[in-house]
């Protein structure tokens, strides 16, 4: 090759290679001038595009929301932690309440606290046990929203043709199940292996008076209560669709507003899109009611999710007053009417408006009233992880319950779950 | 004497410029493998979780590698990779070539309508195959239709709902997504074997199976050898196709090392652990599928 070329040949490649390395950082946007922007992570659950359209009206900030398959979310959401401010790393997160303590644990979350008092914000308006799950070492780290809780949606008009009442308690429950899985069906319910079960299981334990601890804090997974759980669970799988064993919450959903199981224990989350009369065939006879134990009380493992600022936003005020604005009274019932989706504000809840339009909010909040959140303990996520193989050994086998709870209690028995 | 190459870093006339040229590649390769595997393995002798910060409080030595061979779920991991990736490649072999010399056989306007569509599974990605196969083997699924034609049904081959038949299927979607690209490497390595092979063996009157295993398998014998290791990394770290379809279960009967590692990075936020598992499995790869390679590759250049 000739020795020019080779020359000029070699400079271009060092220019590229340093203009390569000036620009790897990635441009940065010119502050104070015009709107800020807010880079928004959320669930790609039912409920993303009308986030996407509310936050569209919100005038403080120009939002972007990127919403995430929930398999992926929490990664994603960590990843954005670790990045250097203002590299397009999230502002503002949407997480799930088990997150939390791990989140603030980590340092990844912003306090609020002062963006709250400033802005003048009445948090005695949440109700009382979500709110609290945002809160931790005396401080906010976030607001409530989208409660959730695991309810019976059952087909009306399947349920007039066999001459059955609504079940009131579990055994009920299991009665009812039975008579439909005697005639083809079943009841749909998530026994995939997967947190779905746990949820249902936790539903069960706690609806009952139990707990996973006991009174001194040790763990208490084959106590009593909890083998009942665990035995009303396994009678439920007995008598499921066929199919439940690869189903997590949307498949069970699905099967009820498709007819193919006439009683499923779904999301509240999800309960809207039977009201869809493109997705669902029972848009007119779907009827709702408490999920309970044994005992006829209903208590739900409160699940719900946080509007929380992460702590590298560059954009912290903006990211604050969003937060507060989708929180806010008006915007979440703008949201529940348009959607169903269950809010934190308790008033909302006494609203006709939207008691016509979310049949199944009167057994969510009763649910919700009664209903326990998971410990924040730093080794809560071992019992857990432990309890969905369990729940899925019991489902998949003939295990008998209480041996499958008190080899899990013996399993854990080195855990440390005292902090 | 033979006179030692010496570098030369004369730009016009030395090593200086391919060096040059090498350089961007080199330095992603740096960047995005190299270092990202050295701070894991320094990672993997502490114990923290995302956000954490490594300190000499926090260092547990060879503890999270010692941790692997006594948890029950990771020597079940184990074996569940160990089985799958076996279970997925003689698959992959046995149908791929009966498929590559099935189209081989066909008249080339036939051949030319179905190559595509057999190979079409190679273009989706993991995870919608994983969703696909959900759908296939849901009970009112194409699967249980079929068998229900011949008087079978869930309580015969239960499928993905349970211990005994989960791995097999993600198995069998595995089979449906790979053997595509088996296909498509073993024709071209049919199409290089001489014509005057298979007219000779003719002629001594051989017949399709002797024919087959004393000339056409020899011959693809190297064709196998690269598959073989292709297929085993990509089944080794299987991860997304398990994920979709059963999520490791029921009971932790399909979980594979990628599946647990993960739980334990993003669900139990033990970060360290997860890496260790990592690590392992690259060292169960090389073990496996890397070594025998490169004694194949020692031994061909010996010859």
């Amino acid at each position: 090759m000739r020795n020019s070329v080779r020359k000029v040949m070699c400079m271009a490649m060092v220019a590229c290679l340093a203009l390569g390395m000036v620009f790897a950082g990635g441009a940065k946007e010119a502050s104070g001038m015009g709107t800020s922007k807010l880079l928004v992570s959320v669930w790609a659950g039912p409920h993303a595009d009308l986030q996407k359209e509310v936050s569209s009206t919100f005038t403080k900030s120009a939002v972007t929301i990127d919403d995430v398959d929930y398999g992926s979310l929490k990664q994603k959401q960590l990843t954005s932690f670790q990045s250097v401010s203002g590299s397009g790393n999230y502002d503002v997160v949407w997480v799930n309440s088990q997150w939390m303590k791990e989140y603030t644990d980590a340092g990844y979350l912003l306090p609020i606290d002062g963006y709250l008092k400033a802005a003048g914000i009445d948090t005695s308006i949440y109700a009382k046990g979500l709110f609290d799950g945002c809160v931790f070492n005396g401080q906010t780290y976030g607001l409530p929203t989208f409660a959730q809780t695991m309810i019976i949606a059952y087909d009306s008009e399947a349920f007039e043709k066999a001459g059955l009442a609504v079940p009131k308690n579990a055994d009920e429950l299991i009665a009812v199940a039975k008579y439909f899985k005697e005639r083809g069906t079943g009841i749909a319910l998530p026994a995939k292996q997967g947190t779905a079960a746990v949820t249902l299981f936790s539903q069960l334990l706690f609806s009952d008076g139990g707990y996973y601890f006991d009174g001194n804090g040790k763990l208490d997974i084959a106590s009593d209560k909890a083998v009942q759980a665990a035995a009303i669970y396994d009678e439920l799988v007995k008598y499921s669709v066929e199919g439940t064993l690869a189903w997590h919450h949307d498949e069970v959903a699905e099967a009820v507003r498709m007819k193919d199981a006439p009683i499923g224990l779904i999301m509240s989350g999800l309960a809207n899109q039977n009201a869809d009369p493109e997705k669902s065939l029972i848009v007119d006879t779907v009827k709702y009611a408490p999920l309970a134990g044994r005992s006829g009380i209903a208590a739900a493992t409160n699940s719900f999710w946080v509007w929380a600022v992460a702590k590298n936003s560059a954009n912290a005020q903006a990211a604050a007053d969003y937060v507060m604005w989708m929180t806010s009274y008006d915007v979440e019932k703008k949201q529940t009417l348009a959607d169903q989706q269950v809010s934190a504000i308790n008033e909302l809840s006494k609203d006709p408006e939207i008691l016509a339009k979310a049949p199944f909010l009167p057994a969510v909040m009763q649910q919700l009233a009664a209903g326990k959140i998971d410990p924040p303990l730093a080794n809560f996520g071992k019992l857990k992880a432990a309890l969905v193989v369990s729940l899925s050994e019991i489902a998949s086998s003939d295990s008998a319950p209480d041996d499958v709870m008190k080899r899990l209690q013996a399993d854990l028995q080195g855990v440390d779950f005292s902090k | 004497m033979v006179k030692q190459k010496t570098f030369e870093w004369s730009l016009e006339r030395g090593d200086l410029l391919p060096l040059l040229m090498m350089l961007p590649t080199l330095l992603v390769i740096l960047f995005v493998m190299v270092f990202p595997l050295v701070y894991g393995l320094l990672l993997s002798f502490f114990t923290i979780g995302f956000g954490g910060s490594l300190s000499p409080d926090s260092f547990v030595g060879l503890d999270n590698y010692l941790k692997f061979f006594t948890d029950p779920v990771a020597m079940k991991a184990t074996l569940n990779t160990v089985l799958f990736s076996f279970g997925a490649i003689a698959g992959d072999f046995v149908l791929g070539t009966l498929v590559s010399l099935g189209l081989l056989k066909l008249r080339r306007s036939a051949s030319v309508l179905i190559r595509p569509i057999v190979t079409m599974p190679l273009l989706v990605s993991p995870v919608v195959v994983g969703l696909i196969w959900r759908y296939i083997y849901d009970p009112k699924g194409i699967l249980y239709y079929f068998l229900g034609k011949i008087g079978l049904g869930i309580s015969n081959f239960p499928g993905v709902t349970a211990a005994s038949t989960s791995l097999l299927s993600t198995i069998i979607a595995h089979w449906w997504q790979v053997t595509p690209f088996v296909i498509i490497v073993l024709t071209a390595g049919l199409l290089s074997i001489p014509e005057e092979y298979y007219e000779a063996s003719k002629i001594d009157g051989a017949g399709p199976f002797r024919t087959f295993f004393q000339i056409t398998l020899p011959q693809l014998l190297n064709v196998y050898v690269v598959i073989m290791l292709v297929s085993g990394v990509d089944t080794i770290k299987i991860f997304d196709l398990i994920f979709a379809l059963t999520g490791g279960g029921p009971n932790n009967s399909s979980i594979s090392l990628s599946i647990y590692a993960y739980s334990q990075a993003f669900e139990q936020s033990n970060l360290s652990y997860s890496i260790a598992i990592s690590i392992l499995t690259m060292l169960l790869t090389f073990c496996i599928f890397g070594i025998p390679f490169i004694k194949h590759n020692l031994s061909k250049g010996n010859r």
